[in-house]
């Protein structure tokens, strides 16, 4: 499940009754704010499976479109104020104020069991090795860019694949995790020095 | 969400919240005050208890924005707790954390030396911490100060050099944690990992908690001293 649930939405009475359903059930942290501003400002924008339910309005709007897309984590969830328009076949990721608490919990869980099958299934890829190897042996994007002719821009997004998938984040976390899977050979190394 | 107040009990505070035990010991509050109140005990020590009230309460709630409170007291308050924090950290947290490493690394007897790496990563980590630590303590904390004896804050430097520093050092806090979850074999003795563990668990929360209030007390605090002294 979700680590963390948040809340976008300018009533406060949705907040509230929102944030006691969805507490109850997931027993995770939710947070509440009344606008995308707030949110963005409280700096919540740790990577990591978290779920982030808005307005319609927000939903559509291109810069929380453009914060979805680099944070491959958070799932949005959209909820209405009435009956969802094209019931039943809407997105899932559509919750309406008309559903019952549990029917709300049920398509969140839905949504959150296959995101965890997706991430199950999921191991390092052969070029995210080649791009950890590189990132352990101390490494810039640069370099690491230049020596497997791509862009810095795909090292960057390779290195967040690799920290979403082993949630480990910094590069000397990243460095021991290579470390311990011998990813690196480091017997002519000192250790200490690469973390 | 529950609010404390003057007329809380140390017993109910606990009850709810136990992590809030070494905050009390911050203000020199200790155990044994049978019924006493948070207000009675607050002035048989002579700590404010406005100041006590906005710190427990925006600890414990993460929503609670002590508004209310702020006129009351002076961020000359603010910098001693931070700094009594911040003492918790490097006397009792810290030392803590390396007594269990090396409890769990003795009671490692695979030869396989995993647990080396983790130790090797945690001296980076703390550097990294004792770092951040000593700048606030050095620049920041002093820059503050040098602002409320009026007129002689310095313009170069502003609060908001100071604000999102935090970030860094939390990631390595939250990977320690990590490593040792999902990638380190168990040839370890258990009870001992667990320990490990709760202990960094803790210390992450107590760190979020600790960051807020820099955020939510002592910043708009220190932006309003700022917007008085340069117009």
């Amino acid at each position: 499940m979700a680590e963390r649930v948040y809340i976008i939405y300018g009533s406060s009475i949705v907040q509230l009754g929102l944030a006691a359903i969805l507490q109850r059930h997931f027993n995770c942290r939710v947070r509440t704010f009344a606008a995308f501003q707030d949110f963005l400002s409280s700096g919540e924008t740790i990577p990591g499976t978290s779920v982030v339910i808005t307005g319609h309005e927000l939903s559509l709007r291109s810069d929380f479109k453009i914060f979805l897309s680099k944070h491959p984590g958070m799932t949005a969830f959209v909820l209405f104020n009435q009956a969802i328009p094209g019931e039943p076949e809407a997105p899932e990721h559509f919750i309406s104020m008309d559903h019952s608490p549990t029917e709300i919990c049920d398509r969140i869980d839905r949504a959150f069991s296959r995101l965890g099958e997706e991430k199950q299934a999921s191991e390092l890829t052969g070029r995210e090795i080649e791009v950890l190897k590189l990132l352990a042996m101390g490494h810039s994007n640069k370099e690491i860019a230049a020596k497997l002719f791509i862009s810095a821009h795909t090292v960057i997004s390779h290195r967040k694949n690799i920290s979403e998938k082993l949630s480990i984040r910094s590069a000397s976390g990243l460095t021991v995790y290579a470390v311990l899977n011998n990813y690196i050979d480091t017997s002519n190394l000192d250790i200490g020095d690469l973390i | 969400m529950q609010i404390f107040t003057k007329n809380t009990q140390v017993i109910d505070l606990v009850e709810t919240n136990y992590h809030l035990l070494p905050v009390l010991n911050r203000f020199g509050i200790s155990l044994g005050n049978r019924e006493m109140t948070l207000g009675e005990i607050c002035t048989s020590i002579q700590v404010d208890v406005h100041f006590l009230l906005a710190i427990i309460n925006t600890y414990h709630n993460e929503d609670y924005f002590p508004e209310k409170e702020l006129q009351a007291f002076s961020p000359k308050l603010i910098l001693e707790y931070l700094q009594k924090t911040h003492a918790y950290y490097l006397e009792y947290v810290l030392p803590k954390i390396e007594q269990l490493l090396d409890l769990l690394m003795k009671s490692d007897t695979s030869g396989k030396h995993q647990l080396e790496l983790i130790e090797k990563f945690y001296l980076k980590y703390k550097k990294e911490l004792l770092q951040h630590i000593q700048e606030e303590e050095e620049i920041v904390f002093p820059y503050i100060s040098s602002l409320l004896q009026e007129g002689s804050g310095s313009r170069a430097y502003t609060i908001h050099t100071f604000e999102k520093e935090h970030s860094n050092i939390d990631i390595k806090l939250h990977d320690l944690k990590n490593l040792v979850i999902k990638y380190i074999e168990p040839v370890y003795d258990n009870n001992t990992c667990n320990e490990f563990l709760i202990t960094l668990l803790r210390f992450e929360r107590d760190l979020v908690d600790h960051a807020r209030i820099e955020d939510k007390i002592l910043i708009p605090q220190v932006l309003q001293l700022e917007r008085e002294m340069h117009g």
